[in-house]
């Protein structure tokens, strides 16, 4: 059996869809016709270049990763609607009336970009980062929370031939506060932790994970395209050319943003999931870290403090202990089963610079986390196992649900991403 | 346009006919029939069946709209379809790194049971398994986006290293290096699990 035969298990083929599902397809491919222009159907489909793309998304899976110095800093849920006010690290903004509104912090950070001096191009495109998740540890009697951390540091090379560099590193686990870690404590300070998994003949203790760091994952090669590829809302990597024509006037760029965020979907299924305003601050957030042009670093903060929902939390300190304002934003979190969570970003408005993001809980949730329901198989071509199935059969796929203690607190800071450097360089990361 | 490589297989001869007249409706519902449970089957793989359900049919939206761009001397229809389905699981990649991410959650090297008294070898046997299957699903996630549709077109769709090319638009001896790398990662991944170590 070798890795190829192991992926297809790993992966099951799924059940064909539903009768009514090709039926819908089916109608609605033919019912379309009408509302396509002429134009289109004979205009050959704009191609773009098939680079090979090294996307945001990827960083994060990684792992997630937590600091119990975060905690210190976070601020209040969101969902108050006021500064942040009362964590031990937090510096409540000068009384509420002179908070600026989101869309101040924005339009400020918008004028330091544009003002910042034009950086000289290195070699590389460096971006550093630092993700932290939450992973719920401990058992019933002793639940706690660790915080696991992963760095990313890439570089992309600028001319041909240079090498790529992609460096990525799990640093390993620990307590996320010191409430929990006393619950470690309490628990034997163990090295490593598990998944639990409910099953027929009851739970039982499953894998274990090291809250060790890891040796750093090192890919190098040499650049195949040229130029740094950053991938924007449907995956299609810019340029750094590409990047630098972008509109430097905030509707203009808004318009191309929507138009990266739909591609392939104009007049056929609507945007990806989430609102639009939420895909284009995710969209902004990315492209806040690729080398652009001053004035167009200006447009896309522009562009965000045109979008709705955005509330200022006052000023806060990122993981790294820098300051610079949080605004909560309407964003894409996905926390687990009965939790939800306010996406908050943290910029510094007098250099213009994003300096983290970070999902913070607004609803905690009963303490036993578990990434899905019962009966929920968690593979990809599974899809859904009555629960009542599972009591008489252990074994099957999907039966076996895995689920973790923890405490669950409101404004707990879930998930951060640090942004530690994004810039011209002319040296490789370190591995 | 991209130089597609000369040793291509001649497409099959009904993949020319609907090349030629795929304008007309009656014959892309045809080319619906023909490929829509297995371009659905693919998709839900990567990313579930609910997923599939919306992805594959709009891939075949996509692919009516633009089918006035579709070139039989490049790529066979299949080959065609699965590129613009791939495309839109790229839109995807979170939800794909998330499945993955749960997977990892979900398996990992076995420890004594929490409730002895009711554990039994067959738990213990899955959760074995699940160890490889924890590793493979971290090396999955960790594999560059391009390399990961080159893979599992491969080893889910079947494509032969012509249709890939063809599919992802990208030279033939591209295919051939990323699925060799690919490979070489999961297999270094899972190291003491792979069943030929």
């Amino acid at each position: 059996m070798d890795e190829l035969h192991m992926v297809r298990e790993l992966l099951p083929q799924a059940p064909p869809p539903a009768t009514e599902v090709t039926a819908a397809a089916r109608a609605r491919l033919f019912s379309g016709e009408a509302s396509i222009p002429r134009s289109e159907r004979s205009a050959r489909g704009h191609r773009r270049p098939h680079w090979q793309w090294y996307g945001l998304g990827l960083p994060l899976v990684a792992g997630a990763a937590a600091v119990s110095v975060l905690l210190a800093t976070s601020g209040q849920p969101a969902s108050t609607g006021h500064p942040a006010a009362s964590g031990p690290g937090n510096s409540p903004a000068t009384g509420k009336a002179n908070v600026p509104s989101a869309q101040a912090v924005l339009l400020a950070a918008a004028t330091s970009a544009a003002e910042q001096a034009p950086a000289a191009m290195g070699k590389y495109w460096r971006v550093a980062t630092t993700s932290m998740g939450i992973l719920a540890a401990g058992t019933k009697a002793h639940p706690y929370d660790m915080a696991e951390l992963t760095r990313i540091d890439n570089a992309w090379a600028r001319v041909a031939g240079q090498p790529l560099k992609l460096v990525s590193q799990y640093l390993g686990a620990k307590p996320a506060t010191s409430r929990d870690a006393a619950a470690w404590r309490a628990n034997g300070s163990p090295t490593k932790g598990h998944t639990s998994f409910y099953t027929r003949t009851g739970v039982v203790k499953g894998p274990s994970q090291s809250y060790a760091p890891s040796a750093p994952f090192v890919d190098q090669e040499p650049s195949q395209f040229g130029e740094v590829a950053w991938a924007v809302g449907d995956g299609s990597p810019l340029t750094t050319t590409q990047l630098a024509a972008l509109p430097s006037g905030p509707a203009k760029l808004k318009a191309q943003m929507i138009r990266y965020v739909n591609y392939d979907y104009r007049g056929v299924g609507g945007p990806p999931a989430g609102s639009m305003d939420e895909n284009l601050m995710t969209e902004a957030i990315n492209l806040l870290q690729a080398p652009l042009p001053a004035a167009v670093e200006s447009a896309v903060y522009q562009v965000m403090a045109g979008l709705p929902g955005s509330r200022t939390l006052g000023i806060m300190r990122d993981p790294l202990g820098r300051s610079g304002y949080g605004i909560a934003y309407v964003g894409q979190n996905t926390l687990p089963q009965g939790m939800q969570g306010q996406s908050v970003l943290i910029v510094d408005p007098s250099s213009g610079k994003l300096l983290a993001t970070e999902v913070i809980v607004t609803t905690p949730g009963t303490g036993i986390v578990r990434d899905l329901p019962l009966g929920i198989v968690p593979t990809p071509g599974g899809g859904r196992v009555p629960g009542s199935r599972c009591k008489g059969n252990p074994t099957l796929s999907g039966c076996i649900v895995p689920f973790t203690y923890g405490t669950r607190h409101q404004g707990q800071v879930w998930s951060y991403t640090v942004i530690k450097i994004a810039a011209w360089t002319n040296t490789l990361p370190p591995s | 346009m991209i130089a597609w490589q000369s040793d291509k297989a001649e497409p099959p001869r009904h993949e020319q006919d609907i090349g030629r007249s795929m304008d007309a409706p009656e014959v892309f519902a045809v080319v619906f029939d023909r490929h829509f449970h297995e371009i659905h089957g693919y998709v839900a793989r990567r990313l579930g069946t609910s997923a599939a359900d919306d992805i594959a049919a709009d891939t075949f939206l996509i692919a009516y709209r633009k089918r006035a761009s579709y070139d039989a001397t490049v790529g066979s229809v299949r080959a065609w379809l699965y590129g613009i389905a791939t495309r839109q699981i790229s839109r995807h990649r979170r939800d794909e790194l998330r499945t993955y991410r749960a997977m990892r959650r979900a398996a990992g090297s076995p420890l004594a049971e929490e409730h002895a008294a009711d554990n039994t070898d067959l738990v213990a046997d899955r959760l074995t398994a699940l160890t490889a299957r924890r590793d493979l699903a971290v090396a999955l996630a960790a594999l560059s986006p391009g390399d990961r549709d080159v893979l599992l077109l491969v080893a889910l769709a079947g494509l032969s290293h012509a249709e890939v090319a063809a599919a992802l638009r990208i030279p033939y001896g591209t295919v051939g290096s990323r699925l060799s790398r690919a490979r070489k990662k999961l297999r270094a991944a899972l190291g003491a699990h792979h069943p030929a170590a």
